[in-house]
């Protein structure tokens, strides 16, 4: 699905070029359930904002589906994001001046659907997540685990192909997470690719592949046993 | 107010203001030169001398080179004119306190050709009408409506009062002829009930000032070939004609009958002017308020932005997003605007010539020209938006 061939992803800063990602060469496939772990500062979200097409400013080859994401211009990338992308954060990220309902069926706004039709998708969705009698709420009305839930909804409602999450979990309680984490596996079970950032092994778990980040060097991934850790990474 | 101007500049003053130049002539009321006082009481004797020199000076000016046709007429200011009261022979004398009244001018019987005001029936004033002859006055339509609605006017006299003085001229007057109406009172007004008598055929005494009215007149000069870089020449060429006939005779500056329109309406281009600079203030004020809401707006919800981008919102979605919120802004300004004309524009309507003041073709231009000017001014704020980096936005909580 994915194939990223020596990517880096660096800032300018006053004290000079700062590395975020070093040399990533990462494949994805269809239906896989990764997990991106690693220290603070490692290059986790950074990976993901790659991945989910937020961030152009990246070096290499990125490829999606056998398309060169790396030459396509700024308005295709976001056109391909939008058709194939869903995206799932920390602090959920709900606007708060829209109800459940208006918020999940957001990024169906930006497509071109027919409003009857998105109608039916966010009804089926409510339904889907079990969250119909909360359709009417904002999301200050929520719990944090409700709005999560909400979050996801709003993910998987254009049914994209690919679905990111940074540290999705992040901010419940154990129990909440582990809702969270059975709701990814169902997806994922259905066909959908999830790639998490998570802090947590037992997240990690739920997932079929681990990769290991540190200092912006993909140092593992329990699909590559074979992996050379890079001489800076192992250093430090 | 803009309408009005371009209404006034538009509106038919009542005869062919084209080629046509204006000289002020003033002879001096004291020196014993032109007027003598009558013992016994406020009343003051023209001499003949007056009107031989209106007649000379015609005479004149009308030879001058390119001149088609010269005349005199007491008042051609387009915005004002004496208001005499008068008797209709034959008919009952109207209460002291109501009786009609009329725009008074004393004209040379050459002044219509030169001014081209059409008659409407009868016939001009002409040199026919001497002093010793019956004395004849020409009226203009609203005279003959207001006055004579039913009959016809041709052949009814009038005994005109050389107001505020209750002292009637010497002799009636017969009417001879009907011409157009000319706006004297000003273009916004409609033509005011107008009589024009000669300037030959004048009482042998006036009442106190009274007599000013002979003394006064304007010079008014038709050429042929038009007056651009010519107006020089024609001044000089008067001049000399009036200093060959009274050295210490004053005259005014040559200007253009054009001119004169323009100057009758210069009170609306001064109205328009203050309003427009106060309009102008106005409209940059609400472009600074709506730049500087939006900016707010904008700075206010780049988190939002980010997430919106984030979900799949393309640079376009951003801007339509901005967009519509400083739309809805401006129709909000707008229609409290509208609302606020509405009841303040009477405060203007006596400004208003040829526009009413509910006019909805302005409201409507306003509106757009407006709304236009609130979208310009959140163009910047809503550019702005799209350049909001969905990773930076997500970054704060």
């Amino acid at each position: 699905m994915i194939r990223l061939k020596n990517l880096e992803r660096s800032y300018k800063t006053p004290a000079g070029q700062t590395w975020v990602l070093r040399r990533i060469n990462l494949e994805i496939r269809e239906g896989e359930f990764i997990t991106i772990m690693g220290p603070s500062g490692a290059g986790k979200s950074s990976l993901l904002n790659v991945l989910a097409l937020l961030d152009d400013s990246w070096e290499g080859e990125y490829w999606f589906r056998e398309q060169a994401v790396h030459d396509m211009k700024r308005k295709q990338r976001g056109e391909l994001a939008k058709r194939n992308v869903g995206m799932v954060f920390q602090s959920y990220h709900l606007l708060d001046d829209l109800t459940v309902q208006e918020n999940i069926d957001l990024p169906l706004s930006y497509k071109d659907i027919p409003r009857r039709e998105r109608q039916g998708l966010v009804a089926d969705t409510l339904d889907r997540f079990q969250i119909v009698g909360k359709k009417d709420l904002y999301p200050s009305q929520l719990s944090g685990g409700q709005q999560q839930l909400v979050g996801i909804a709003r993910a998987v409602i254009h049914k994209p192909g690919l679905l990111l999450a940074d540290e999705p979990t992040g901010n419940l309680h154990s129990g909440q997470a582990k809702e969270i984490m059975e709701l990814f596996r169902g997806l994922n079970q259905q066909g959908t690719t999830i790639v998490q950032v998570t802090h947590s092994e037992v997240n990690a778990s739920f997932g079929s592949r681990t990769i290991q980040l540190r200092d912006g060097w993909l140092v593992g991934d329990t699909a590559n046993s074979g992996l050379t850790q890079p001489v800076e990474a192992s250093a430090s | 107010m803009i309408h009005t101007i371009v209404y006034l500049q538009q509106v038919d003053p009542g005869f062919d203001t084209k080629n046509v130049a204006l000289m002020s002539v003033q002879m001096q009321e004291q020196g014993g030169k032109y007027v003598a006082r009558v013992p016994g009481g406020d009343m003051e004797r023209p001499l003949p001398v007056v009107q031989q020199f209106y007649q000379q000076l015609l005479g004149k000016v009308s030879a001058l080179p390119g001149v088609e046709s010269a005349g005199i007429i007491s008042n051609i200011s387009m915005q004002w004119v004496d208001m005499f009261s008068f008797s209709i022979l034959g008919k009952p004398a109207p209460p002291p306190d109501r009786r009609p009244n009329a725009g008074y001018i004393e004209v040379s019987p050459s002044a219509f050709s030169t001014l081209r005001i059409p008659l409407k029936r009868g016939r001009y004033l002409d040199d026919d009408d001497t002093p010793t002859a019956p004395w004849t006055v020409v009226i203009n339509e609203a005279f003959a409506r207001r006055y004579f609605p039913n009959e016809d006017p041709i052949g009814q006299q009038l005994l005109v009062r050389y107001e505020p003085w209750p002292v009637d001229e010497d002799r009636p007057r017969q009417i001879v002829g009907i011409v157009g109406d000319v706006r004297h009172v000003g273009l916004a007004q409609p033509a005011a009930p107008m009589v024009y008598v000669s300037y030959l055929q004048q009482s042998a005494v006036f009442p106190g000032g009274a007599v000013l009215n002979l003394l006064d007149q304007n010079l008014v000069v038709r050429t042929a070939t038009g007056l651009t870089g010519h107006t020089a020449e024609l001044a000089s060429g008067v001049k000399k004609i009036l200093a060959d006939m009274n050295p210490d005779q004053p005259i005014s500056e040559v200007m253009t009958m054009d001119q004169i329109l323009a100057e009758s309406i210069g009170d609306q281009r001064f109205y328009v002017r203050i309003l427009g600079v106060f309009a102008g203030i106005a409209v940059l004020l609400a472009v600074v308020g709506i730049y500087g809401v939006m900016s707010y707006f904008v700075s206010e919800r780049t988190h939002e932005f980010g997430i919106r981008v984030a979900l799949g919102a393309l640079p376009s979605d951003v801007l339509a997003l901005v967009g519509k919120l400083g739309l809805k802004l401006t129709l909000i300004g707008v229609a409290i605007g509208i609302a606020l004309a509405i009841g303040l524009t009477r405060l203007i309507a006596g400004f208003l010539v040829g526009v009413r003041p509910s006019d909805p073709v302005t409201y409507v231009v306003v509106s757009m020209v407006l709304v236009a000017i609130g979208l310009l001014a959140c163009y910047i704020p809503a550019r702005r938006a799209t350049k909001v980096d969905p990773m930076v936005a997500l970054r704060y909580e």
